[in-house]
């Protein structure tokens, strides 16, 4: 079964052990997230893009 | 993608490593201005200004080489925010990743480090040394103490390095950018400053420009260009870590000279000079700021290990000028650095959700809070147990004092907060009061941390400070 970029994105990501994202989709992003349901990886939704960014800093500061 | 500019600039402040994947509208439209939703000039150009790197993958074949120099990049190079857009018409494409062509290296790639010889011999004929610590130190802490201890060097931190050596009689956690740490940095005669930018947030917060000559100065940094923005006899390019090491070998094996008075003698100086550098310090900061800082050492001694993540508020200036966190990397904040205001919030949540078993407390202004306050509904819903803290002096008042100093009658300071007793009830989430007292503080959070525990940490709450 072929897969698209999208999903290839997400394979990659799964791949280089990325455990959280961090996103709102929007119509311009939706072909990103096919594939992230049967992912390993948790999307965390924000309430706005900058509270998107400022949750990844947060978190790589920790993580990282 | 024009929302989420701020936080990258944030995060390039600060070396944050971010992956920011967006979409960006179909080939054949780009640069037409035709009104397409979300349409820009020039979407790259404008990243390109704020990202470390910002790549277009035009073709389903460029997925791969662009994500793989991003990892690469994160491990190798100085962090910070790296972008990759998609065009709507190339998402969708087929395209068949081979899991073995993911080729990022992993942090291997920063093994390689300059000779560090002559750093040594510097250090060892110094008598006065003084370390300055960034960002860049934070993961060095047990090479970092050794050292500090062989040279009985102070350690000066900028707030990013706040909690690296927590309470060590070397440790100066205290910004430099007060006179009695710049007398510290002056009286030196050689100068190792560890992964920092030098950058006048930390070093000339009051733009006095009064910050000292850095005798001797050894610079280690992980960037070249950043090595090239300040004068320094001796530049070390590479992993902090791994330099720090080998200079403490070579020193080890330069010994014999050394040390030229008896060492307890020598470590007895080392402490005193860091420790009358603490003591002039706090006796700088106004009573308010103090008492700012017994808040925040409350906090942190109720909850040890935690992290702080802050705004641009008051207790956090206060904290950026003196306060000794008590574990490396867990003090944050927005009053450094790029200083965008709104951080706190959703910072907090990030932290929360990459170490679920810590504490994280976060500190936002009433003011600071107001631009990101929907970002607790993320925390409830992600049932994160995050201790919420708003200083709420109903208004901007660190701003409104600049204005006042300085002869402006203050105008545009005031927004009425809202109630955080109803927002944070409108947010189903338990909420405490108190004032500004350190009795009555450490009394509310005593009782948060029950309330933390009582609900198995899988809900945030909120504490009102009023001021
Ligand atoms: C995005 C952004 N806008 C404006 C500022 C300027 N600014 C810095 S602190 C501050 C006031 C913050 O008020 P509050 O959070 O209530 O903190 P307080 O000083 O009252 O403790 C403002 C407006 C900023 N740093 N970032
Ligand atoms: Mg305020």
């Amino acid at each position: 079964m072929s897969t698209t970029v999208g999903e290839a994105l997400v394979k990659y990501l799964e791949s280089s052990d990325v455990e959280v994202i961090f996103g709102i989709p929007g119509v311009h992003t939706i072909e990103l997230y096919r594939g992230l349901s049967q992912s390993g990886i948790r999307h965390i939704t924000a309430r706005h893009e900058q509270g998107v960014g400022f949750m990844a800093d947060g978190y790589a500061r920790v993580s990282g | 993608m024009t929302n989420i500019l701020t936080p990258m600039a944030q995060a390039r402040a600060d070396s944050v490593p971010m992956l920011v994947i967006s979409g960006v509208n179909e080939r054949s439209s780009l640069g037409l201005g035709l009104g397409h939703l979300h349409e820009l000039p020039n979407q790259q150009a404008l990243c390109t200004q704020v990202a470390v790197t910002s790549t277009q993958v035009s073709r389903e074949d460029e997925l791969l080489p662009a994500l793989n120099q991003a990892f690469d990049d994160f491990s190798s190079k100085r962090p910070g925010p790296v972008h990759i857009e998609i065009p709507t018409d190339v998402m969708g494409l087929d395209y068949e990743l081979v899991t073995d062509a993911i080729s990022h290296k992993k942090s291997t790639a920063q093994s390689v480090i300059p000779s560090t010889d002559t750093a040594a011999q510097q250090l060892a004929e110094g008598n006065n040394i003084v370390i300055l610590a960034g960002g860049g130190a934070r993961h060095t802490e047990a090479v970092l103490t050794q050292l500090a201890e062989y040279l009985s060097a102070p350690v000066v931190q900028t707030s990013n390095a706040r909690g690296l050596m927590h309470q060590h009689p070397l440790c100066v956690p205290a910004s430099p950018s007060l006179k009695a740490v710049r007398q510290l940095i002056a009286d030196a005669d050689c100068v190792l400053a560890v992964g920092t930018e030098l950058g006048s947030t930390d070093y000339d917060m009051y733009r006095d420009k009064a910050f000292p000559t850095l005798n001797g100065l050894i610079r280690i940094d992980i960037c070249p260009q950043q090595l090239a923005r300040h004068q320094a006899d001796i530049c070390l390019q590479g992993d902090a870590k791994l330099i720090l090491e080998s200079l403490q070998q070579e020193l080890q094996a330069l010994s014999p000279e050394k040390p030229k008075q008896p060492e307890s003698l020598k470590s007895e100086r080392g402490h005193q000079r860091a420790a009358q550098t603490r003591t002039a310090a706090l006796d700088e900061l106004s009573e308010d700021y103090q008492q700012h800082i017994r808040l925040l050492n409350l906090i942190r001694d109720t909850f040890p290990s935690s992290i702080l993540v802050g705004d641009s508020t008051q207790l956090i200036y206060a904290g950026s000028m003196y306060y000794d966190h008590d574990c490396a990397g867990s003090w944050f904040h927005a009053a450094t650095g790029y200083g965008a205001l709104g951080y706190s919030i959703p910072a907090a949540i990030g932290a929360a959700l990459a170490a679920p078993e810590r504490q994280v407390i976060c500190i936002s202004g009433d003011g600071g809070a107001q631009f990101s306050f929907a970002e607790l509904m993320t925390a409830v819903q992600e049932k994160l147990p995050i201790i919420f803290i708003v200083w709420n002096n109903r208004g901007y008042l660190e701003i409104e004092n600049s204005m006042v100093e300085v002869d402006i009658a203050a105008v545009g300071c005031d927004p009425i907060p809202p109630n955080f007793e109803y927002l944070a009830k409108a947010c189903s989430m338990p909420y405490l009061a108190c004032s500004a007292d350190v009795d009555e503080f450490a009394v509310t959070l005593e009782e948060g941390k029950k309330m933390i525990e009582g609900t198995a940490r899988t809900q945030p709450i909120m504490i009102e400070i009023s001021v």
